[in-house]
């Protein structure tokens, strides 16, 4: 009994020496430097856990927290994307709804694009997209728990040049995913089977395209033609020339909500997380030319949450613990081989590579 | 019918909202006999002599540790919860959401659905959450409350794991009819309004209270979510509470009692946002809760035997946000006999409760029987010497749950007036069923869910010492409990489920003693005293199958289950001056399940402390009047219980009991109308 508690003891001064390692790690230089992985981690929703980790993939180190290292205090929030544009990240949060602009070299607070001064700016934003000087957030609105549905989304515009908040466009459906091509602005409205295309001169609508229901992740591929997953199963690609659906794959395995989507360096391969109910979660992965669905995973793996693939073809895999404890990143070869995993924080949930 | 008027408008004065005075006269009109009587208080010293009688399963739990509130801390905390209460008197972890905000509690390492809360012997636990509110359950009108550690599910049932905080009503046939009246003014905007009253008569007795605490709870913070540490203040945290008890006993002769208990209650509660969103308008929300809970009781006692039924009906309802219904109705029943041999003493019977919902996240209305067999056998083998074996079987719906069987034992070392010694040993399987959110939650439901189930044994040793001077006594428990199959949330694809997914393995010591003055043979009765000390170490460890990955999570303590937790209580009387002191503190906790320590993932340890001061006034020796002035967080900790929730810095109390003006008043009243 006696040996095994000092082993214990042991064990636990031993984590302790190196995770104080770790935190107190890379204080002087600037911290991406070093670090050519940014790891997003969701965090809990009920105490507000997000944060922000970097690897360094030369010497495999994870570091945790940089964001609280930068900036003295922790994002405070579930961070459901975060992107990076400009010299900027922009860190999208909800339980507190707001936009973190911090610079991409050290994670240094830029702006804090929150609700004050009586305005609503953000309820439950979700995703960003920048083009010029304007910034875009999709907000889902505020949640009606007798409907168990989102109601009055919008999207706020940001003014990137003087950080200010400069318009809200309102929206019918719960705005989820924007991407921008050819100065238009494509919005995805999860709860509708349609994609809404604006105007960014004039923030005003051009057209509606129907995709399939639950219309999720949108990337834009090296023909640039756009590529959208569904959470009602479908995956199509559309042409932004005329603004129509192309080609339709039907009932394929998705997640249902919050798809996670990627295209590789070269944007002709995307790969997608799927988190079938009572299964273990499954990675997909389709060339943009293929005509068939792939039928096999590539990955096969409990409470997975965030995929990504950085310029070497190496598979970044977030996996939730549930939600428990902290997080764990795996790292695959591109056909799925496993090579080697590192610690991040709670619920990694996507990743920005340099 | 002039009198009524009277009332009606003196109920207006002390509470304005317009529900009220209807209440106000169901419970003067079992009041009014009072006037004119003697009016005579129950202070402090009085409240000690208070003889209770215990639920009829304590003696069976003879080797469980239990602690009752010390009658003094319950008349200077009106204004707290059982919450409060747990935290700075027992071992037992109160997980504070924020400043009067949802308190959950972990005993002994488990979590918060495993600890069963039983008012007058029918368990009133959430049916929906499987756990009580500790912040929803105040002190000011409850008579008793103890908390028994360790297993008790051979008596409670479900949920029983941890241990059960039992809340109990019992006449006190003192021959006094005596009406109290209290106020408090608190920071914050606290206001804190109760009438209590007692009439005692020969075969009837009068039980009433009814009381008012409101808070607007927009204490100061450090932000620590935002830059700089900003002094903030806290938004959307108001609430205010109504609650009344009303408990008549009829003794028909000396072997029959029937007694009709009631306690209602209405919340309104903002829910305290997350320091980070304490500016974020569009996620606060609203909570409502009413309870309404109701029994009959009946008790025959026949030379060696004795018969108890009760029937009860309980009623909970909770509106989130305006718009989220979750509402429960149960109705207990509840029949047991008791027989006594010589020196054996066993009771059996049945439970029954019926249960049917009205909650929105369930696909339909469920209706629900459960049916408990229990038997309890006490046996003295000698006069040093006891044993007691208790098993009970619950049915839901005809499918059987985990026995559970109860082995406990005491010997006493030593047993005389002036010294006990005794080893206390006890053996039990304990469970908790599903609850029905795990069961019924629209698109989460897992029929193969199973009910947890935990063994556990403990030792333990109690002194006592009477000294010329003193009182002494001393506890020592040592404990080691397996829970398995505890029922997790787990995201499932896009759906949260209930899985049966950890395991823990829970060994922990508890200690405490407590000094008193002994009055009896004490030369000088002007001063009283009694300090108390506890401590318990608590090792809560997952052995949930893991996959092994760069975080070790064999092992590891569960997030906010502090392993260190003491407090000390120390009271001081000295004729109508008295002080007392309560004090906490609480080892780190943990966020997540890994035990990283992270600015996120690490709580720092934290203490509290109050201090109440304060006099007792005679005038012509029947009038009363009290006063306390109260410093809570007397040390100014800042702190945070649960992560990002904010709580107050060092904020204070005034509380009065008994204002004389009032009582002329209510004299006069009298002098009126009767």
């Amino acid at each position: 009994m006696k040996t095994k508690f000092y082993f214990v003891a042991k064990l636990l001064l031993a984590f302790t020496l190196v995770f104080s390692a770790c935190t107190k790690n890379n204080n002087s230089d600037p911290i991406v430097d070093i670090n050519d992985v940014v790891v997003i981690n969701e965090g809990n929703f009920s105490s507000a856990t997000g944060s922000v980790s970097v690897y360094n993939s030369t010497k495999k180190l994870p570091t945790l927290g940089v964001f609280e290292v930068a900036n003295g205090f922790p994002v405070a929030g579930t961070i459901q994307n975060m992107v990076t544009f400009g010299d900027s990240y922009y860190v999208v949060t909800n339980a507190s709804d707001k936009v973190l602009r911090v610079k991409n070299t050290d994670f240094s607070l830029i702006k804090n694009f929150k609700n004050e001064g009586g305005n609503t700016n953000f309820t439950n934003p979700y995703s960003f997209v920048g083009i010029g000087n304007k910034g875009y957030v999709s907000n889902w609105g505020t949640y009606n728990s007798s409907t168990f549905a989102f109601e009055n989304g919008f999207i706020t515009v940001l003014n990137l040049d003087n950080n200010t908040i400069s318009a809200k466009i309102p929206l019918n459906g719960q705005p989820q995913n924007l991407l921008v091509f050819n100065n238009n602005l494509y919005v995805s409205l999860a709860g509708t089977d349609k994609i809404a295309v604006f105007n960014t001169s004039t923030n005003t609508k051009i057209v509606d395209i129907t995709v399939g229901f639950g219309a999720d992740k949108m990337l834009l591929d090296k023909n640039n033609k756009i590529w959208v997953l569904c959470g009602g199963g479908n995956l199509v690609r559309l042409n932004p020339a005329n603004n129509t659906a192309e080609q339709t794959f039907a009932n394929i395995p998705v997640s249902g909500y919050n798809e996670k989507m990627v295209l590789n360096d070269t944007k002709d391969k995307i790969y997608w997380l799927t988190t079938p109910f009572n299964q273990p979660c499954k990675i997909f992965t389709m060339d943009i030319t293929a005509t068939n669905i792939p039928t096999n995973a590539i990955i096969t793996r409990d409470n997975l949450y965030g995929v990504g693939i950085d310029k070497n073809n190496i598979l970044y895999v977030g996996d939730s613990k549930g939600f428990t404890s902290n997080g764990v990143v795996y790292r695959y070869d591109a056909q799925g081989t496993f090579l080697d995993q590192f610690n991040a924080g709670i619920a990694p949930n996507g990743f920005i590579f340099r | 019918m002039k009198h009524k008027k009277i009332i009606f408008f003196v109920g207006k004065l002390l509470f304005p909202s317009k529900k009220i005075p209807a209440f106000i006269c169901f419970f003067w009109i079992n009041s009014q006999i009072l006037f004119g009587q003697n009016l005579k208080n129950d202070t402090i010293s009085q409240l000690q002599t208070i003889e209770i009688t215990g639920e009829k399963w304590e003696k069976y739990a003879l080797a469980s540790k239990k602690q009752s509130i010390d009658s003094i801390y319950l008349a200077q905390n009106p204004t707290q919860n059982v919450g409060d209460w747990l935290m700075h008197n027992t071992p037992a972890y109160i997980k504070q959401y924020g400043n009067g905000m949802l308190g959950s509690i972990s005993l002994r390492g488990t979590g918060a659905s495993h600890t069963a809360v039983i008012w007058n012997g029918i368990p009133i636990n959430s049916l929906t959450l499987g756990e009580a509110d500790f912040g929803n359950i105040p002190l000011n009108n409850t008579q008793k409350i103890t908390l028994h550690y360790g297993g008790a599910s051979a008596w409670q049932g479900s949920e029983a794991i941890g241990g059960a905080v039992s809340i109990d009503q019992n006449p006190l046939w003192n021959h006094q009819k005596n009406i109290t009246l209290r106020q408090t003014f608190g920071s914050f905007g606290q206001s804190f309004s109760q009438i209590q009253s007692n009439i005692s008569l020969k075969k009837w007795e009068f039980q009433n209270t009814f009381s008012r605490n409101f808070i607007q709870n927009n204490f100061p913070f450090y932000n620590k979510t935002q830059q700089n540490s900003p002094l903030e203040t806290q938004q959307n945290a108001s609430w205010f509470q109504n609650s009344f008890t009303q408990d008549i006993y009829f003794k028909p002769n000396k072997s029959t009692l029937f007694a009709l208990k009631s306690w209602g209650q209405m919340r309104n509660l903002h829910i305290q946002p997350t320091m980070s969103a304490n500016q974020d308008q569009s996620t606060w929300a609203t909570q409502k809760d009413n309870n309404l809970r109701v029994m009959l009781d009946f008790q025959k006692h026949f030379a060696n035997w004795s018969i108890f039924v009760k029937q009860a009906y309980l009623y909970d309802y909770l509106l989130f946000n305006e718009q989220q219904t979750t509402a429960t109705h149960r109705f207990v029943s509840q029949l047991k006999a008791e027989k006594n041999i010589k020196n054996i003493t066993f009771q059996f019977g049945a439970n029954n409760t019926l249960i049917r919902t009205n909650v929105d996240a369930y696909n339909a209305q469920i209706w629900e029987n459960r049916i408990d067999f229990f038997a309890y056998f006490l046996y003295d083998i000698s006069k040093k010497y006891q044993i007691s074996i208790n098993i009970r079987q619950n049915i839901i719906n005809q499918n059987f749950t985990p026995i559970t069987p109860n082995f406990s034992q005491q010997y006493f070392f030593i047993k005389k007036e002036n010294q006990i010694f005794s080893l206390k040993n006890t053996f039990s399987r304990n469970y908790k069923v599903p609850t029905l959110n795990d069961r019924y939650w629209a698109g989460s439901q897992n029929p193969n869910l199973r009910p947890e189930n935990a063994w556990s044994g403990e030792v333990g040793a109690f002194f006592y010492q009477s000294f010329p001077k003193i009182l002494f006594t001393l506890e020592a428990t040592h404990y080691q409990m397996y829970v398995q199959d505890w029922i997790l949330w787990q995201p499932q694809g896009s759906i949260w489920q209930p899985q049966n997914r950890r395991n823990v393995e829970v060994k922990g010591a508890e200690f405490s003693f407590k000094i008193q003055k002994n009055m009896q043979n004490a030369k000088n009765k002007d001063l009283d005293f009694a300090i108390s000390c506890q401590y318990a170490f608590t090792q809560s460890l997952n052995r949930e199958n893991v996959e092994s990955t760069v975080y070790y999570l064999d092992k590891k303590q569960l997030p906010y289950t502090p392993q260190h937790r003491w407090n000390l209580y120390f009271w001081i009387k000295y004729k109508n001056v008295f002080t007392n002191i309560s004090y906490q503190h609480t080892g780190e906790r943990f966020e997540t399940l890994d035990n990283v320590n992270t600015l996120l993932g690490r709580l720092e340890g934290f203490q509290t402390m109050n201090w109440n001061i304060g006099k007792n006034f005679f005038w012509k020796n029947s009038l009363e009047f009290s006063l306390d002035f109260q410093i809570k967080n007397a040390l100014n900790e800042n702190y945070q219980n649960y992560l990002f929730r904010a709580m107050p810095l060092r904020h204070y109390a005034i509380s009065f009991a008994n204002p004389i003006i009032l009582k002329i008043l209510f004299q006069t009243l009298a002098v009126f109308d009767l």
